[in-house]
């Protein structure tokens, strides 16, 4: 029984073990990868989709085999990790396995080799006729570190996998909401309170590429009744939120992630400024409702679009459901009631609202508000830590591994009746082509003294 | 000021290159190797030239030094990855004094500049998106395609050591190098043979061009080995050189295209690692390499199977970096265009 046991484990640390389970990755993530492409050419066919759905292939990499798989890999990579500590930090030095005589031999004066050994910072240890000389001794432990490294990064994984979640809340301009909608359709209360104050798209100059999705929040903590006397609970935070920007926020981040046109007629604002002889005064108003422009004259906004365009023939056509050019219908009356203009404002053609000359005022339109929600993401992984934390240590200890070539010459000091003080030696190199190779150094003492001969 | 003039020059030069380090190589004359380098040379010049045009008339719509380096698509990838490589091939060339795989790196740079045109990849001069503001996209793309440079350089290589190496025509060692050697080839002709006659049907084209350099090679190709014997006894140092590029490689992929990839994902996705279809072939390419690393240490690969790993990882490479954006899509997506 513990001889099966013990080969079971050996199985699992076996090369041919991780071979296995990375060939099994592999084969699943590269599937992975061409499903979304497959999935819309097939979607024609039911048959191919049900298939596609049954075997799980739309969700590869959260399936419980791909988990499985990449738990075994983890597995392997800890026995095979503890065999490395075993294997380069105890049996290495342990030379009473070592043979000799298999090995380089060259007649040379034993001081000469101390001394060199000492003049080159080698590492030495003598027991009676032995020496044991090593250099960069921290490189045996890199490729250990290395895999540890690889290793707390999937217990970053698997920590944010167990107690974190990722969500989505689409907020329209000037309204609020607190609770983030999962991918499984779960509902996650926040805790607290994201008041969208304004959402905008910015536009390089002249163009419909956007160079900036910009959501200014407020962020307010829901005052509990307990405590809702002191003052500290209705402290809130104004966060301007930009792609790259995120906000961290208790043990949430809140990320821009998307956003979109709502036609909202009723929460629609439309700001504006209306200037008379030179004077400007800024405005307000709502869908439909009366403002004064000036005495026996009133306007009214009867209608707006995101993105409108003229064309070549005079005629207004919306482009976009974006709002890259919004505009507003506007509508003016006298005192009485009759219509007395009847006009589109651009906010990219600032000469669409100047009715100076026939009318005595211009206004410019400012902002279309109300009519964008902004699409946050927002993100609890209290395992982003452990993450980084491993990949700060891959990346060092791989470059040391590259920079250290752990070296270690064993030398039996011994006599011969013909050439008189000799020595055999072994050589041990951590990496054949490493930046460093401490060895050459005891190669070329050896050459000279072969030379000798 | 135009750019593509430049950069098409650049192509032109390299290949002019190619075709003297091949015969420097044939007739074993230092000096046409002495024109193949500075043919190179000029090549990169010029190259320089258009990439700095490119800078400038971005930097006039972006306003930034930072949002300048043209890394942000296909056209600008393609050119400034041709570039890099060129470079860094140089670099190799003066250290090592290998001239002979400057055949391959200037049929690499070749390729890569005439796919520019033939692909139609737009040259518009764009701002950057939102999501690529950041100051990761340099340190990430950059050092992506440093990586990616190390890898093709040690395919490069390795393509070498097999011609070297092989024995005859049953030796799975020559059709593995008369295999790669007429893809390549096949793919620099075709993309010629494209841009003049615009109107052939590529895929058709392709096939049968293979079929021809596949077979004349196979059948004519066991003389190459012969005029290239005088470099026999630098084996060792290909091997030195195959190892020290994919090592190297290896550690600036992990680091800047894995790691530092991940930190500007959790950035701007909120998630480090979202298996998006070019993350996922990032990983496998990762994989690959890391299993040539591996293989090394065990006995039972010897050097040929460990150099055959390192051709697959620049196949797998050369996925990752172009045929996941034009064919997969994903968040990666800007750089299809």
């Amino acid at each position: 029984m513990k001889e099966k046991l013990y080969k079971f484990c050996s199985f699992l640390s076996s090369s041919k073990f991780a071979m296995v389970i990375s060939a099994g990755i592999l084969i699943l993530a590269i599937t992975g990868s061409l499903i979304p492409k497959a999935d819309v050419a097939v979607s024609s066919s039911q048959l191919a989709s049900n298939i596609v759905s049954v075997l799980g292939l739309d969700h590869i990499y959260t399936s419980p085999i791909f988990i499985t798989l990449i738990a075994l890999f983890a597995l392997n990579l800890i026995l095979c990790t503890l065999k490395l500590i075993i294997f380069d930090i105890n049996k290495l030095s342990d030379i009473d396995n070592i043979d000799f005589k298999d090995h380089g031999r060259v007649a040379i004066k034993h001081a000469e080799v101390i001394s060199f050994l000492k003049a080159t910072h080698f590492d030495i240890k003598q027991e009676e006729n032995v020496i044991t000389a090593s250099k960069n001794s921290f490189g045996k432990y890199s490729v250990i570190i290395i895999h540890t490294g690889i290793l707390i990064v999937l217990l970053g994984a698997l920590l944010g996998y167990l107690f974190g979640f990722k969500g989505y809340i689409n907020i329209l301009e000037g309204s609020s909401d607190n609770v983030a909608v999962l991918s499984t359709g779960e509902f996650v209360p926040l805790g607290f309170d994201i008041k969208v104050n304004r959402f905008d798209v910015k536009y390089y100059d002249n163009t419909t590429r956007p160079s900036a999705f910009v959501s200014d929040i407020t962020i307010s903590k829901e005052s509990s009744d307990n405590d809702s006397n002191t003052s500290n609970d209705n402290k809130s935070l104004n966060y301007i939120l930009n792609v790259n920007s995120p906000l961290k926020y208790e043990d949430v981040s809140i990320y821009q992630h998307s956003y979109g046109f709502y036609l909202n007629k009723k929460g629609a604002r439309f700001l504006f400024d209306v200037e008379i002889d030179n004077i400007s005064k800024k405005y307000e108003v709502r869908f439909n409702e009366s403002f004064k422009i000036r005495d026996n004259l009133f306007g009214k906004i009867t209608d707006f679009a995101p993105a409108l365009a003229v064309d070549d023939d005079g005629k207004f056509s919306t482009m976009s459901e974006e709002m890259v050019n919004p505009a507003i219908l506007l509508e003016a009356y006298s005192m009485e009631g009759d219509p007395v203009l009847r006009s589109w404002l651009l906010s990219k053609q600032k000469t669409s609202g100047d009715f100076s000359k026939d009318y005595g005022f211009k206004m410019t339109f400012d902002k279309l508000y109300g009519v964008q929600y902004t699409g946050l993401s927002i993100k609890k992984d209290p395992g982003t830590a452990v993450v980084y934390l491993g990949f700060l240590i891959i990346s060092i200890a791989l470059i040391l591994t590259y920079l250290i070539n752990y070296t270690v010459i064993f030398i039996h000091l011994t006599k011969d009746e013909e050439t008189g003080e000799m020595i055999f030696y072994k050589v041990f190199k951590q990496r054949k082509f490493g930046r460093s190779v401490p060895a050459q150094m005891f190669y070329k003492l050896i050459d000279k003294n072969e030379k000798d001969i | 000021m135009n750019d593509q003039i430049f950069l098409q020059l650049s192509g032109f030069t390299y290949l002019l290159a190619m075709v003297f380090y091949m015969s420097s190589a044939i007739f074993k004359s230092t000096k046409i190797g002495y024109v193949a380098t500075t043919l190179s040379v000029t090549g990169v010049l010029l190259g320089t030239v258009a990439f700095v045009i490119r800078i400038s008339l971005l930097y006039k719509v972006s306003g930034s030094v930072l949002e300048s380096i043209p890394i942000a698509n296909l056209y600008e990838s393609l050119q400034f990855f041709a570039l890099l490589l060129m470079v860094i091939y140089l670099v190799s060339e003066f250290a090592t004094k290998i001239k002979v795989l400057g055949i391959f790196s200037t049929c690499v740079a070749g390729i890569l500049i005439i796919l520019i045109s033939s692909i139609n990849a737009p040259a518009d001069v764009k701002p950057l998106i939102p999501v690529l503001q950041s100051n990761w996209l340099i340190a990430h793309v950059l050092l992506s395609f440093i990586a990616y440079v190390f890898f093709t350089l040690s395919a490069i290589a390795s393509i070498f050591y097999f011609i070297l190496v092989s024995k005859g025509r049953q030796d799975p060692k020559y059709i593995l190098w008369v295999t790669t050697v007429s893809i390549l080839l096949t793919l620099l002709l075709s993309l010629i043979i494209h841009l003049i006659f615009k109107e052939i049907l590529f895929i058709s084209m392709y096939i049968g061009l293979f079929a021809v350099l596949f077979t004349s090679l196979l059948y004519y190709g066991k003389n190459i080995p012969y005029y290239l014997s005088s470099f026999s006894k630098d084996i060792d140092k290909l091997d030195r050189y195959i190892y020290n590029f994919t090592v190297l490689g290896f550690i600036i992929f992990t680091i800047g295209g894995l790691i530092f990839g991940a930190i500007w994902a959790e950035n701007s996705w909120g998630r480090y690692w979202s298996w998006d279809p070019k993350e996922t072939w990032a990983f496998i390419t990762w994989l690959v390499y890391a299993f040539y690393l591996h293989a090394r240490l065990y006995k039972r690969f010897d050097r040929s199977a460990v150099n055959a790993i390192a051709i697959l990882g620049f196949i797998v490479t050369i996925f990752t970096f172009l045929g996941v954006n034009l064919l997969l899509s994903g968040l990666h997506s800007y750089g299809s265009n």
